[in-house]
Protein backbone atom coordinates (compact mmCIF):
# COMPACT_ATOMS: atom_id res chain seq x y z
CA UNK A 1 0.00 0.00 0.00
CA UNK A 2 1.29 3.63 -0.35
CA UNK A 3 0.80 6.80 1.25
CA UNK A 4 1.71 10.21 1.07
CA UNK A 5 4.14 11.25 2.72
CA UNK A 6 3.05 14.87 3.43
CA UNK A 7 -0.16 14.00 4.88
CA UNK A 8 1.68 11.90 8.13
CA UNK A 9 2.42 15.15 10.35
CA UNK A 10 6.20 15.11 11.50
CA UNK A 11 6.94 12.21 8.72
CA UNK A 12 9.23 13.15 6.16
CA UNK A 13 11.09 9.71 5.17
CA UNK A 14 10.66 5.86 5.90
CA UNK A 15 12.32 6.40 8.84
CA UNK A 16 10.54 8.62 10.57
CA UNK A 17 6.88 6.68 9.27
CA UNK A 18 8.19 3.33 10.94
CA UNK A 19 8.38 5.57 13.98
CA UNK A 20 5.57 6.84 14.06
CA UNK A 21 3.24 4.34 13.17
CA UNK A 22 5.37 2.19 15.80
CA UNK A 23 3.98 4.00 18.19
CA UNK A 24 0.26 3.41 17.42
CA UNK A 25 1.27 -0.18 16.84
CA UNK A 26 2.58 -1.45 19.70
CA UNK A 27 0.61 -2.47 22.63
CA UNK A 28 0.95 0.51 25.64
CA UNK A 29 -0.29 -1.51 28.22
CA UNK A 30 0.14 -5.39 26.96
CA UNK A 31 -1.10 -6.80 30.17
CA UNK A 32 -4.59 -5.97 28.75
CA UNK A 33 -4.68 -5.63 25.29
CA UNK A 34 -6.71 -7.73 23.27
CA UNK A 35 -4.13 -8.85 21.05
CA UNK A 36 -1.26 -7.84 22.49
CA UNK A 37 1.27 -6.32 19.66
CA UNK A 38 5.36 -6.12 20.70
CA UNK A 39 8.21 -4.83 18.78
CA UNK A 40 12.47 -4.48 19.90
CA UNK A 41 12.43 -1.58 18.41
CA UNK A 42 14.86 -1.73 15.64
CA UNK A 43 15.02 -1.10 12.29
CA UNK A 44 16.77 -2.75 9.60
CA UNK A 45 17.43 -2.63 5.94
CA UNK A 46 16.66 -4.90 3.50
CA UNK A 47 15.76 -5.55 -0.26
CA UNK A 48 13.15 -6.65 -2.48
CA UNK A 49 14.94 -7.29 -5.73
CA UNK A 50 17.50 -4.73 -5.03
CA UNK A 51 15.42 -1.81 -3.88
CA UNK A 52 16.54 -1.11 -0.38
CA UNK A 53 13.49 -1.43 1.88
CA UNK A 54 13.63 -0.39 5.99
CA UNK A 55 11.96 -3.20 7.81
CA UNK A 56 10.66 -3.04 11.20
CA UNK A 57 9.36 -6.47 12.82
CA UNK A 58 6.27 -6.91 14.88
CA UNK A 59 5.34 -9.98 17.28
CA UNK A 60 1.86 -10.71 17.70
CA UNK A 61 -0.21 -12.45 20.45
CA UNK A 62 -4.15 -13.06 19.98
CA UNK A 63 -5.92 -16.26 21.35
CA UNK A 64 -4.76 -18.75 19.11
CA UNK A 65 -1.02 -18.49 18.88
CA UNK A 66 1.99 -15.98 18.12
CA UNK A 67 3.02 -14.61 14.91
CA UNK A 68 5.13 -12.22 13.39
CA UNK A 69 4.52 -8.88 10.81
CA UNK A 70 7.23 -7.07 9.22
CA UNK A 71 6.96 -3.84 7.60
CA UNK A 72 9.04 -2.95 4.69
CA UNK A 73 8.72 1.12 3.52
CA UNK A 74 10.88 2.64 1.02
CA UNK A 75 10.30 6.18 -0.26
CA UNK A 76 9.15 6.72 -3.99
CA UNK A 77 9.19 10.68 -4.48
CA UNK A 78 6.40 11.87 -2.39
CA UNK A 79 4.84 8.48 -1.07
CA UNK A 80 5.88 5.77 1.00
CA UNK A 81 5.55 1.92 -0.26
CA UNK A 82 4.68 -0.23 2.08
CA UNK A 83 4.95 -4.12 1.91
CA UNK A 84 3.39 -5.81 5.13
CA UNK A 85 3.58 -9.47 5.50
CA UNK A 86 3.09 -11.81 8.19
CA UNK A 87 3.90 -15.53 8.67
CA UNK A 88 3.88 -17.53 11.81
CA UNK A 89 7.66 -19.57 11.17
CA UNK A 90 10.67 -19.45 9.78
CA UNK A 91 9.54 -21.55 6.11
CA UNK A 92 6.50 -18.37 5.88
CA UNK A 93 8.93 -16.06 5.90
CA UNK A 94 10.92 -17.78 3.76
CA UNK A 95 8.86 -18.39 1.39
CA UNK A 96 7.13 -14.82 1.46
CA UNK A 97 10.44 -12.84 0.88
CA UNK A 98 11.43 -15.37 -1.91
CA UNK A 99 7.71 -14.40 -3.39
CA UNK A 100 8.66 -10.32 -2.80
CA UNK A 101 12.02 -10.89 -4.46
CA UNK A 102 10.58 -12.36 -7.69
CA UNK A 103 9.07 -8.87 -7.97
CA UNK A 104 10.67 -6.49 -10.72
CA UNK A 105 11.24 -2.63 -11.06
CA UNK A 106 10.44 -1.71 -14.65
CA UNK A 107 13.31 0.65 -16.27
CA UNK B 1 -3.23 3.51 8.02
CA UNK B 2 -0.49 0.79 9.24
CA UNK B 3 -2.07 0.51 12.22
CA UNK B 4 -5.98 0.00 11.11
CA UNK B 5 -4.04 -2.80 9.23
CA UNK B 6 -2.61 -4.39 11.55
CA UNK B 7 -5.54 -4.51 13.69
CA UNK B 8 -7.51 -5.62 10.74
CA UNK B 9 -4.97 -8.13 10.26
CA UNK B 10 -5.41 -9.38 14.08
CA UNK B 11 -9.02 -9.91 13.33
CA UNK B 12 -8.61 -11.74 10.14
CA UNK B 13 -5.62 -13.71 10.94
CA UNK B 14 -7.27 -17.05 10.94
CA UNK B 15 -8.95 -16.48 8.08
CA UNK B 16 -5.70 -14.94 6.17
CA UNK B 17 -3.30 -17.11 4.31
CA UNK B 18 -0.51 -16.36 1.85
CA UNK B 19 -3.23 -14.86 -0.29
CA UNK B 20 -4.32 -12.18 1.71
CA UNK B 21 -1.05 -10.89 2.02
CA UNK B 22 -0.88 -10.35 -1.61
CA UNK B 23 -4.62 -8.80 -1.78
CA UNK B 24 -2.79 -6.62 0.67
CA UNK B 25 0.58 -6.24 -1.37
CA UNK B 26 -1.87 -5.50 -4.56
CA UNK B 27 -3.50 -2.31 -2.15
CA UNK B 28 -1.74 0.43 -3.68
CA UNK B 29 -3.82 3.52 -3.14
CA UNK B 30 -2.88 6.83 -3.27
CA UNK B 31 -4.94 9.65 -2.28
CA UNK B 32 -5.18 13.58 -3.12
CA UNK B 33 -4.06 16.34 -0.47
CA UNK B 34 -6.24 16.86 2.42
CA UNK B 35 -6.63 20.16 4.25
CA UNK B 36 -6.76 18.01 7.41
CA UNK B 37 -2.88 16.64 8.04
CA UNK B 38 -4.30 14.21 10.42
CA UNK B 39 -6.48 12.33 8.23
CA UNK B 40 -4.70 9.06 6.32
CA UNK B 41 -4.47 8.93 2.83
CA UNK B 42 -5.57 5.70 2.34
CA UNK B 43 -8.92 5.09 3.32
CA UNK B 44 -10.08 1.75 3.58
CA UNK B 45 -13.37 0.25 4.53
CA UNK B 46 -13.50 1.05 8.55
CA UNK B 47 -11.38 4.05 7.87
CA UNK B 48 -13.70 5.40 5.67
CA UNK B 49 -16.42 4.83 7.40
CA UNK B 50 -14.67 6.39 9.97
CA UNK B 51 -14.29 9.67 8.05
CA UNK B 52 -18.09 10.01 6.96
CA UNK B 53 -18.35 10.18 10.85
CA UNK B 54 -17.34 13.74 11.14
CA UNK B 55 -17.48 14.83 7.54
CA UNK B 56 -19.30 13.70 5.02
CA UNK B 57 -17.95 12.28 1.30
CA UNK B 58 -19.71 15.14 -0.46
CA UNK B 59 -18.42 17.53 2.39
CA UNK B 60 -14.76 16.41 1.31
CA UNK B 61 -14.94 17.63 -1.84
CA UNK B 62 -13.13 16.62 -4.91
CA UNK B 63 -10.18 15.21 -3.58
CA UNK B 64 -12.05 11.99 -3.31
CA UNK B 65 -13.48 11.62 -6.26
CA UNK B 66 -12.76 7.83 -7.31
CA UNK B 67 -10.25 8.69 -10.28
CA UNK B 68 -8.02 11.29 -7.93
CA UNK B 69 -4.40 10.17 -8.01
CA UNK B 70 -5.39 6.81 -7.39
CA UNK B 71 -2.81 4.28 -9.16
CA UNK B 72 -4.01 0.89 -8.69
CA UNK B 73 -1.84 -0.71 -11.36
CA UNK B 74 -3.04 -3.22 -13.95
CA UNK B 75 -3.72 -6.97 -13.16
CA UNK B 76 -2.81 -9.51 -16.09
CA UNK B 77 -3.79 -13.01 -15.93
CA UNK B 78 -0.47 -13.85 -14.03
CA UNK B 79 0.27 -11.09 -12.31
CA UNK B 80 0.22 -7.16 -11.16
CA UNK B 81 1.80 -3.68 -13.03
CA UNK B 82 2.01 -0.48 -11.29
CA UNK B 83 3.31 2.24 -13.05
CA UNK B 84 3.83 4.61 -10.75
CA UNK B 85 6.03 2.40 -8.85
CA UNK B 86 7.22 1.03 -11.96
CA UNK B 87 7.60 -2.37 -11.23
CA UNK B 88 5.66 -5.61 -11.87
CA UNK B 89 4.87 -9.11 -9.66
CA UNK B 90 3.65 -12.27 -11.49
CA UNK B 91 1.42 -14.22 -9.60
CA UNK B 92 2.33 -18.30 -9.89
CA UNK B 93 0.22 -20.48 -9.73
CA UNK B 94 0.01 -21.36 -6.10
CA UNK B 95 -0.85 -17.92 -5.91
CA UNK B 96 -4.85 -16.41 -6.06
CA UNK B 97 -6.11 -12.89 -5.88
CA UNK B 98 -9.34 -12.58 -4.15
CA UNK B 99 -9.82 -8.59 -4.28
CA UNK B 100 -9.01 -6.79 -6.97
CA UNK B 101 -9.21 -3.61 -6.44
CA UNK B 102 -8.70 -1.88 -9.74
CA UNK B 103 -10.98 0.53 -9.28
CA UNK B 104 -11.75 0.61 -6.38
CA UNK B 105 -9.83 3.01 -3.18
CA UNK B 106 -10.04 0.53 -0.62
CA UNK B 107 -9.88 -2.88 -0.01
CA UNK B 108 -12.90 -4.43 1.64
CA UNK B 109 -11.48 -6.87 4.25
CA UNK B 110 -15.20 -8.10 4.73
CA UNK B 111 -14.80 -9.67 1.38
CA UNK B 112 -11.65 -11.93 1.98
CA UNK B 113 -12.22 -15.08 1.73
CA UNK B 114 -13.29 -17.52 4.67
CA UNK B 115 -12.49 -21.00 5.20
CA UNK B 116 -14.66 -23.47 6.42
CA UNK B 117 -11.83 -24.01 9.13
CA UNK B 118 -11.71 -20.16 10.09
CA UNK B 119 -15.58 -20.11 10.65
CA UNK B 120 -15.39 -20.08 14.25
CA UNK B 121 -12.93 -17.34 14.87
CA UNK B 122 -15.28 -15.18 12.53
CA UNK B 123 -18.08 -16.04 14.95
CA UNK B 124 -16.01 -14.93 17.72
CA UNK B 125 -14.44 -11.70 16.38
CA UNK B 126 -16.63 -10.09 13.44
CA UNK B 127 -14.59 -7.39 12.23
CA UNK B 128 -17.95 -5.47 10.71
CA UNK B 129 -19.13 -4.98 14.32
CA UNK B 130 -15.57 -3.99 15.49
CA UNK B 131 -15.75 -0.36 16.83
CA UNK B 132 -12.71 0.97 14.75
CA UNK B 133 -12.96 4.64 15.61
CA UNK B 134 -12.51 3.94 18.86
CA UNK B 135 -9.72 1.26 18.56
CA UNK B 136 -8.39 4.16 16.26
CA UNK B 137 -8.46 6.71 18.24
Amino acid sequence: MAEKIKSIPGVDNSMEYLEYTKSYIVSDDPENASFPIYTDGSISTDSISGKEFLIQNFTIENENGVYYQATYSAQFDEYLLNVITNYENENQKTEIATFLNTLKWLE
Amino acid sequence: MLRHHTQSIIGNYNRMNKIYIIATLFLFSCSSESSDQNEVTELNHHELTEVQEEESFEEIGPQYTPNGDFTPGIFTDSGYVNSYFNFQIIVGSEWEILDRIEQKRMLDVTKTELSEKNAKFEHDFDASQANWFEILT
